[in-house]
């Protein structure tokens, strides 16, 4: 029996032994989003008939008695940046709906293929990847799928959906100021933010490739490691891409903490949050033991250098499509990127020089703790149209602010998975579980002792 | 040379910045409706107090960005 609540692991074990066939997956999955993609609008493509080959091949093999992969049989779809082969690559914009289709799948597409898992279509997203809501004005709003009218969060918000929806088990997004993060917190996900430059980002479209990271959304943290293993590797496609060695994080994810030295973050992040963000980094701290505090220094600076960068680098690349084609963008991406294109390079250089600065003092801090523990999020999944919120006693306005304790962490490439957690009967909330460099394991393990005694949990909604 | 001491970058006038978004869309050729200038604007605003909190802060000369980046 496959269900939405079937996780990769599961549908790869049922593959493999021959419990059920690659097809009978897929059918239920499509199956599936027909029925309940209309109520959250994750999904922007169906690549049916692809997903349905795809399957019947790898039931050849196995008929066969070929080896399958790790992740044999278990559909996932991508954020509508990735390349699929045969679709324009729309970005969640209308302009880039006029490109040609992609002739070639992205790099990570191919990987978790290879690994035996089914494409089964294109996620919405906030255009061209600006945004922190999952609202679109083209496709429409990505609904959360434990609220539907309340925000996925972007600007992977149709990730983070159709894993929360149950439509998949498996989902990427791309994380450039927490673009990953933000929807696994709304939704009640698990994802994965990995180092900057650990996955390829070839095959995708950019954002601000200075902070641009792509990664996986998840039920469990098994799926997510399972995933993010297959897609691991150098790729010469991408200048930015490691030339490490894999470093295979499922292997390890049972190990327990009891070697981790665990700290949460003061200063910044201890502020500027509803008292229920603070509440779900308690109660993981209190589940891990975790009695120290430590302070990331300047966050709130690294926050602002990270949004000069990401308007500068985001500005310059759109600039020909403002000139021609400005009635066509989201409003709300056009007018912040024209802003972007007024910005002097002396503040670009300055915010760059400054990230190297802030990463040397993160670096140190990686010398005294293994782990730090910070909320995702300063609020719940705001309502859909919601404009403004109040922090700390301050009104601010959503769009902006959703990523403040995520833009300090993306700003120096440190890894985080984000995991979500319930402090009440409404909408969940998520923990950055953020760990060293190329590190990626550490914050694997946290996050599955947390799964492992309850305290995290990603739960299918109700729909 | 060491040169970290306190920078003054006082955050321009909003007058100011409209000044260099008005040089921004001219010199980009961007056709800007007048409508959206309002909006336009105060994104700038916004972009230029994150820049001063950047740009106040005391880096040494010899500080150089990192040119490959990987954390």
């Amino acid at each position: 029996m496959i269900d939405g609540s079937t996780s990769a692991a599961e549908i790869a074990a049922k593959v493999a032994s021959g419990a059920v066939n690659a097809r009978a997956v897929v059918d239920a999955t499509l199956a599936r989003i027909a029925a309940l993609n209309p109520k959250v609008n994750a999904f922007t493509d169906v690549v049916a008939d692809r997903a349905r080959q795809t399957a019947d091949a790898l039931d050849a093999r196995r008929a066969r008695g070929d080896a399958l992969g790790p992740l044999a049989g278990a559909p996932f779809a991508v954020k509508n940046l990735i390349d699929i082969a045969g679709l324009p690559t729309r970005a969640g914009s209308k302009i880039n709906r006029d490109l040609p289709p992609a002739r070639r799948d992205g790099a990570l597409v191919r990987r978790l293929e290879a690994a035996g898992a089914i494409l089964v279509g294109a996620l919405n997203m906030g255009e061209y990847a600006y945004d922190f809501t999952g609202e679109n004005v083209h496709d429409g709003p990505s609904r959360n799928p434990h609220a539907l009218d309340h925000m996925t969060g972007g600007s992977s918000g149709g990730s983070g959906a159709a894993v929360a929806a149950g439509l998949v088990p498996l989902a990427l997004g791309s994380d450039t100021n927490g673009s990953i993060r933000v929807p696994s917190a709304f939704c009640g996900c698990f994802g994965l933010k990995p180092t900057y430059g650990r996955l390829s980002r070839a095959g995708s479209f950019p954002f601000v490739s200075s902070l641009d990271h792509l990664g996986p959304f998840a039920r469990s943290v098994a799926d997510l490691a399972a995933a993010y293993d297959a897609m691991q590797g150098g790729d010469p496609d991408d200048p930015v891409a490691t030339t490490r060695a894999m470093e295979p994080a499922l292997p390890d994810i049972e190990r327990g903490t009891s070697d981790l030295r665990i700290s949460s973050a003061g200063g910044y992040f201890a502020q500027y949050g509803e008292r229920d963000c603070f509440a779900a980094v308690s109660k993981v701290t209190r589940a891990l033991g975790v009695t120290r505090t430590v302070e990331l220094p300047e966050g709130g600076r690294a926050r602002a250098a990270a949004y000069v960068i990401t308007a500068a680098e985001g500005a310059a690349l759109h600039l020909d499509r403002l000139r021609q084609r400005a009635a066509d963008f989201d409003p709300a991406v056009r007018d912040r990127l024209i802003a972007g294109s007024a910005i002097p390079a002396s503040w670009v250089i300055k915010a760059q020089r400054f990230r190297r600065w802030y990463r040397e003092r993160l670096l140190q801090l990686f010398n005294e703790v293994d782990v730090i523990l910070a909320p995702a999020t300063p609020c719940r999944a705001p309502k859909i149209g919601q404009t403004t919120f109040v922090l700390d006693g301050v009104t601010m306005p959503v769009r902006p602010n959703i990523g403040i304790f995520t833009q300090p962490i993306s700003f120096v490439g440190l890894p985080v998975v984000a995991v979500p957690v319930w402090v009440d009967g409404g909408l969940p909330l998520g923990v950055q579980v953020i760990a060293a460099p190329w590190k990626e394991a550490h914050a694997l393990r946290v996050a599955r002792a947390l799964e492992q005694s309850g305290i995290a949990q990603a739960r299918v909604a109700s729909l | 040379m060491n040169s970290e001491k306190r920078a003054s970058a006082p955050v321009a006038d909003s007058v100011s910045l409209k000044l260099q978004v008005d040089a921004a869309i001219a010199s980009a050729r961007l056709p800007v409706d007048a409508e959206w200038r309002a909006s336009i604007d105060a994104h700038f605003e916004a972009i230029a107090k994150a820049a001063a909190l950047v740009m106040e802060f005391p880096l040494e000369d010899e500080l150089d960005a990192a040119p490959v980046f990987s954390a």
